[in-house]
């Protein structure tokens, strides 16, 4: 694949070392000032942030998206599979020791809640007043 | 970072945007990267504008400078890059004066234009001069990249493959055909040898 030999390519060499000079710079001080009119111009020299703006950017985008998936879609869907057995406690009856108070319970339709309503009482002791 | 300490000291500084220390880089590299600049763009305006882009761009990523390279080769780096970079933008070869002048016809001229010499006869300084600044116009700006850092700067195969970003492969095969084109443009000079 070689087809010019070292001999020949020495001679090319030595005339591209002897003509392609380059001339010595006129004006060096010249390039300080404009470098350092740019660069004060331009101001201090920043490290790369570790989280760049754009990437937060799209983070908080994607964030939000990902909220609004699962309150709209997933959330609706789980609430919906819930029955009876998972509520944490449950209303048996109500009775009140004291003649001054009167306890009514009412009970939500779908039978999915119960309402205790007290009266003649400023407040619930914390001793078991109301069983 | 390099082994001048004095060098190194005025990196820490600059790097905490010291601009005092940052022009006192720039006096001691400025001479040679406007002769690599010519070197590849061989245009003076170029070149000098090259040279202040060079520092520019080495401010804005001097906090990302880690001294693994020396700091004169981090520069040189650059200045390649923005070299093959504007001579990419501009889709012109660096003018000679093969091309600006002696080969410019007078419309007003009576006569044909000159001719390159007849074979045999003997050529100026000036005129092997312009042939070679021709020749060497022809390559392509990464060609003439890989000629200016290995043939006239005698960098190894590995330095300029880490100054140019590619591998040494890639370099010595730039460099053959870059050299087996020049050769062929200049072979008949040979005899003025």
């Amino acid at each position: 694949m070689r087809n010019f030999d070292e001999t020949d390519w020495a001679k090319t060499k030595s005339l591209l070392r002897e003509h392609l000079t380059a001339p010595g710079l006129e004006h060096p001080d010249f390039v300080n000032s404009r470098v350092l009119e740019e660069i004060e111009r331009q101001g201090k020299p920043s490290r790369p942030a570790a989280f760049p703006l754009r990437w937060l950017a799209w983070s908080g985008i994607a964030a939000l998206l990902t909220a609004g998936v699962l309150t709209t879609i997933v959330l609706p869907q789980q609430a919906g599979r819930r029955g009876d057995t998972e509520f944490i406690s449950q209303v048996i009856a109500a009775r009140a020791e004291s003649p001054q108070l009167s306890v009514s319970e009412f009970r939500a339709p779908d039978k999915r809640g119960v309402v205790i309503w007290i009266e003649g009482a400023e407040y619930i002791p914390a001793e078991n007043s109301v069983r | 970072m390099g082994d001048d300490p004095e060098e190194a000291r005025l990196l820490v500084r600059a790097q905490r945007g010291d601009t005092a220390a940052f022009d006192k880089l720039i006096t001691l590299h400025r001479e040679r990267i406007y002769m690599h600049t010519f070197q590849i763009v061989r245009n003076e305006e170029d070149a000098l504008d090259l040279t202040q882009e060079t520092f520019i761009r080495a401010w804005k990523s001097l906090p990302r400078f880690d001294g693994t390279a020396p700091f004169s080769s981090w520069l040189h780096r650059i200045a390649t890059n923005a070299s093959i970079d504007l001579c990419r933008r501009r889709r012109v070869r660096p003018q000679t004066e093969i091309e600006s002048g002696a080969m410019k016809i007078d419309p007003a001229s009576r006569t044909t234009p000159s001719r390159p010499e007849e074979p045999g006869a003997s050529l100026d300084r000036a005129e092997i001069r312009r042939r070679v600044e021709g020749a060497f116009a022809v390559l392509s700006p990464e060609h003439r990249a890989v000629i200016v850092l290995k043939e006239i700067e005698d960098l190894s195969y590995e330095e300029i493959a880490r100054h140019l970003g590619c591998s040494m492969g890639t370099v010595m095969s730039r460099l053959f055909y870059a050299r087996k084109k020049l050769q062929t443009l200049l072979r008949d000079l040979h005899e003025e040898l």
